[in-house]
């Protein structure tokens, strides 16, 4: 298990390292600046700012500077008044945002994370329960009326993109029956419908899986045997066959989560959702280069996170399966 | 001593000669022959296929078919829902478009001839700009499905070379390919295309590559590591299955084997990886011009369409005809994209093969 750890630790530093010189390298060769958008300003503060963010050193010194706490500008290494203008990444310092002038891009994720997140927890939360509740369903009356809709259901959700649903969700439970507020955050009733239709896929993928690996499952002698013996269905199904049938969901949740994340870049815009999603379009489309980075490296890290804990999960619920060589 | 080949043949060719005169004018089941006899028993799959070789043609001949412009526009000021006639003012067709391939244009020339300025009416009403829904739906289509097919094609090529030349290879070579794979799977790459697509932006271009072009790579991108592992492994275990080895003992040359014994049988897993692709970069591309990153009005997509929907939608008039037919529209190709994908999975499975129709 250490060693796991180790060796997973040692990629995440690896790809890491990867995605910041190629975000950093291709940012900077894309044309535009920061600077240089429709309000453009004098040429003389445009080039004051640029002084001040160091945007007119080399790139090689720039990119020095934004990775590590070396702390070049006080050394005396690269000209300049003899500041840095800041930490740098491995000093857990992203610097200040170029676009939200008054923010560091630290303060402008830690306002937007924890609503993507509560919105990511609350999708993943139904998907998980309406998804293991439909294939539970499919699985206790193979054939029936209900199970060939659910089955047909969750192949249409699989199919469908969670902004198409969006849009019928609000369509129908916003305008047509007003139930629902349109877009916004922070009330309880305004988070349901964006959780639905950002879980909604997801839950359709889950559901699918818990079929197969339930039908699998009731199939098995240990079953045969349990039933045999007297056991009522409710038990055999809910304590001996769940349990191998639900693997195949545990090793899904790694690629549902990054699913998720994906997703809300879209539904937070649909509902007006101020999470960290928008922030990820927009600050590459505005060239801030600082938050660009940021939420790139945000994003990386927590897409890395959520697999780990995703590999650990399965190692426990099934202790035949060995730690994978990452 | 006699011919040790001769003697082989002489041990049982009686019955041998009667097994063939047997099976003469008997043509053997192919691969191919099976699975589609197995899909045209799987009625919903088959349906599937008929119905997307009508979207397909219908998209493909768009220009020809007696549909409004997609982008002319009228100031009406407001949606109007499906009518079956055209206010006087619009009833004749313009024929202005975007800059059109060079066969396209030679397709609006037909249409001219053949219907004149006769144009579909409204059936699925028009737009906040007045524009034809029907029309840019089947336009939309055309993008949509040509990103898919050209994003699909560049992730089949790139995937199945790269995981070919892998495991032909063998040794550290293969260990060093599918290492970087292994790398780049870590990368969150959904987020590395849109953070490209970002930089690229409307009118700039990367490194001299135009922003379409840019599109389709990072798409293909997105999706040629699966291919690259799922090829590199069926051909491994081909590499050394009995009747691989059969081949290369009876002196069969490298190209007769890979031409006759591996291609085929890759192409069958390849062929339903792809069905099961084509969905997804549907998606991809209706997500990412959903964003603002993908094709850019005049043209549209179907990703384009549902963001003019939720913009055009508001709580006092519900022009739900431009939700519903768009989403209907997306939602009905993508179903049948997976039906298909999975009834071909299950006809092309060699484990089933033998069941069902061969009897």
């Amino acid at each position: 298990m250490a060693g796991f750890l180790v060796r997973r630790a040692l990629w995440f530093v690896l790809t890491l390292w990867a995605v910041v010189t190629l975000a950093f390298f291709l940012m900077r060769a894309a044309p535009g600046g920061p600077f240089s958008g429709e309000r453009r300003a004098a040429a003389s503060v445009e080039a004051a700012l640029r002084e001040r963010y160091h945007l007119d050193w080399p790139l090689w010194k720039q990119y020095l500077a934004y990775v590590g706490p070396l702390e070049l500008g006080s050394r005396g290494w690269i000209d300049g008044d003899g500041s840095d203008p800041f930490g740098g990444v491995l000093a857990g310092d992203l610097g200040p945002s170029l676009k939200y002038r008054d923010f560091s891009v630290g303060e402008v994720l830690a306002q937007s994370l924890p609503v993507s997140l509560e919105l990511g927890a609350l999708a993943l939360v139904f998907a998980v329960v309406a998804g293991v509740g439909a294939g539970l369903c499919c699985a206790l009356r193979p054939g029936s009326k209900l199970d060939l809709a659910l089955h047909w259901g969750s192949t249409l959700g699989v199919a469908l993109p969670g902004f198409v649903l969006a849009s019928v969700l609000i369509l129908v439970f916003v305008f047509l029956l007003p139930i629902f507020p349109v877009a916004g955050w922070g009330r309880p009733s305004q988070a349901i419908l964006p959780a639905i239709a950002l879980g909604a896929p997801v839950a359709a993928s889950i559901a699918r899986l818990v079929r197969a690996g339930m039908f699998e499952a009731l199939g098995q002698d240990y079953v045969r045997t349990a039933i045999a013996k007297g056991m009522p269905v409710r038990i055999v199904v809910l304590r001996h066959a769940l349990r191998q049938g639900i693997l195949p969901v545990i090793s899904y949740l790694g690629p549902a989560s990054a699913g998720i994340l994906t997703g809300s870049l879209v539904i937070e815009k649909i509902f007006f959702i101020p999470g960290t999603g928008q922030h990820f379009v927009n600050s590459a489309l505005n060239r801030d280069y600082t938050l660009a980075m940021g939420v790139t490296i945000l994003y990386t890290a927590l897409v890395f996170f959520l697999n780990t804990l995703v590999d650990i999960c399965y190692t426990l619920l099934d202790p035949r399966i060995p730690l994978e060589e990452a | 001593m006699g011919s040790p080949a001769k003697a082989r043949w002489d041990l049982d060719t009686a019955p041998m000669e009667q097994v063939l005169k047997k099976l003469a004018g008997r043509r053997s089941q192919g691969l191919w022959a099976i699975a589609w006899a197995r899909l045209k028993q799987n009625r919903a799959a088959f349906l599937a296929c008929w119905f997307l070789a009508l979207v397909g043609a219908t998209s493909l001949l768009a220009p020809a078919l007696p549909l409004p412009s997609p982008i002319v526009m009228h100031a009406i000021g407001e949606p109007v829902g499906p009518q079956i006639a055209w206010p006087a003012a619009q009833g004749k067709f313009k024929g202005e478009y975007w800059a059109l391939s060079s066969i396209d244009r030679e397709l609006v020339k037909l249409r001219g001839k053949a219907f004149g300025t006769w144009q579909t009416p409204p059936l699925l009403g028009t737009d906040s700009k007045g524009r034809d829904l029907l029309s840019r739906l089947i336009w939309g289509s055309r993008t949509s499905l040509f990103v898919a097919l050209a994003a699909t094609l560049t992730s089949l090529i790139v995937g199945v070379l790269y995981g070919a030349v892998a495991a032909l290879s063998g040794g550290w070579v293969d260990r060093l390919m599918m290492r970087v794979v292994d790398g780049l799977y870590a990368l969150p790459f959904t987020f590395v295309v849109i953070f490209v697509l970002g930089l690229v932006g409307a009118t700039h271009s990367l490194a001299g590559l135009s922003r379409e072009s840019v599109f389709f790579l990072a798409i293909g991108a997105l999706y040629w590591l699966s291919m690259a592992r799922v090829v590199r492994g069926q051909v491994l275990s081909l590499k050394h299955a009995e009747f691989v080895s059969a081949a290369r003992a009876g002196g069969a040359s490298m190209g007769w084997i890979l031409a006759v014994h591996i291609v085929p049988n890759v192409l069958s897993l390849v062929v339903v990886f792809l069905t099961l692709t084509i969905p997804s970069v549907i998606l991809s591309e209706a997500f990412l011009s959903f964003l603002g990153l993908g094709v850019e009005p005049p043209q549209v997509s179907w990703g384009l369409l549902a963001v003019d929907a939720l913009e055009a939608a508001s709580p006092l008039r519900v022009y739900w005809w431009l939700i519903v037919f768009p989403s209907l529209a997306l939602a009905t190709v993508l179903f049948a994209l997976t039906i298909l994908g999975d009834g071909l999975r299950e006809a092309l499975d060699p484990a089933a093969l033998g069941r069902g129709v061969l009897r």
